[in-house]
């Protein structure tokens, strides 16, 4: 991440700004969570599965940090990463068929989430549930995504 | 299990356009290899001349299996709120809608039109488009005009 570069040059470097592959992994998403719904026994309509989306999500990230809204921005992408790397076996958890090649940055934007999303816990242990794991969780490259 | 026909029909709407949205900030680098949006014009529009036309909103809708298939179906009201691009359009932003059906890629922008009830969906798209649209619910409508 380089503080030189606008939001909009990150933006443009990744499949974030591409709405073909938005797209598609928004369906792949959607799919996957219909089937898990089906293996349930649940009925989950397609076009509104979930609150939260692939594409809804994209487009909040970018809305966010339009407007220099960075914490809400970071929290759209830590909602994403678990839809995208959580939704493969239908749980919390990371998919067990992540490849190995990107699991660190995974695992890094999980962190975050914690941060994020949990900001009344304190970690019980050294290194849990916290930032430490990482010496700089910001620098996770916008690009990873 | 459906015939081929059958799940020919499903993947194909008459007079349907398929294309992609496009929000503010994204970019589009050709024709993307698979198009998971589509618009219905109505029956009264000749889209491939109109420089503005109403239509229905098209997903590709996951259908219940076995046998794990999809069709083409119509954005409800309450869908207006799972799609980057209606979520969108709920908040003002400026979308487009960009297909290559005519050959080059044409762009539009995209605004919301009065929803249309169910019953009224055979009158203005055909019976056809009915039966991919949910019965309950009203349907969105847009306006797409060309920009040249």
């Amino acid at each position: 991440m380089s503080l030189d570069r606008s939001w909009q040059d990150d933006w443009a470097e990744t499949w974030l700004s591409d709405p073909a592959y938005v797209g598609m992994l928004d369906h792949w998403v959607r799919r996957r969570h219909v089937q898990h719904h089906e293996a349930a026994e649940r009925h989950a309509p397609y076009g509104t599965v979930g609150p939260w989306t692939v594409a809804g999500l994209v487009s909040d990230v970018h809305r966010h940090a339009m407007t220099s809204h960075w914490l809400w921005a970071t929290t759209a992408i830590c909602f994403l990463q678990e839809l995208l790397f959580c939704i493969d076996d239908g749980g919390v958890d990371m998919s067990r068929h992540l490849s190995d090649d990107f699991i660190d940055e995974v695992k890094t934007l999980r962190y975050l989430r914690n941060v994020v999303a949990h900001p009344a816990k304190m970690p019980m242990k050294t290194g849990e549930n916290s930032v430490d794991q990482t010496t700089d969780p910001l620098s996770v490259g916008r690009e990873s995504l | 299990m459906a015939t081929p026909a059958q799940a020919f029909d499903r993947h194909h709407v008459p007079r349907m356009i398929e294309g992609l949205f496009v929000g503010p900030g994204q970019t589009v680098n050709g024709m993307p290899s698979r198009l998971l949006s589509a618009v219905l014009p109505v029956l009264s529009a000749d889209s491939a001349h109109d420089s503005a036309f109403v239509c229905l909103d098209l997903y590709q809708r996951v259908t219940d299996g076995p046998p794990r298939d999809w069709e083409w179906h119509v954005v409800s009201e309450i869908g207006r709120y799972s799609w980057g691009h209606t979520i969108g359009l709920n908040l003002g932003e400026p979308w487009q809608f960009m297909t290559w059906a005519y050959g080059p890629p044409r762009v539009y922008a995209v605004a919301y039109a009065t929803p249309i009830a169910p019953g009224d969906i055979a009158g203005a798209y055909g019976p056809e488009a009915a039966s991919y649209a949910w019965p309950q619910d009203k349907a969105v409508q847009l306006t797409l005009t060309r920009i040249p």
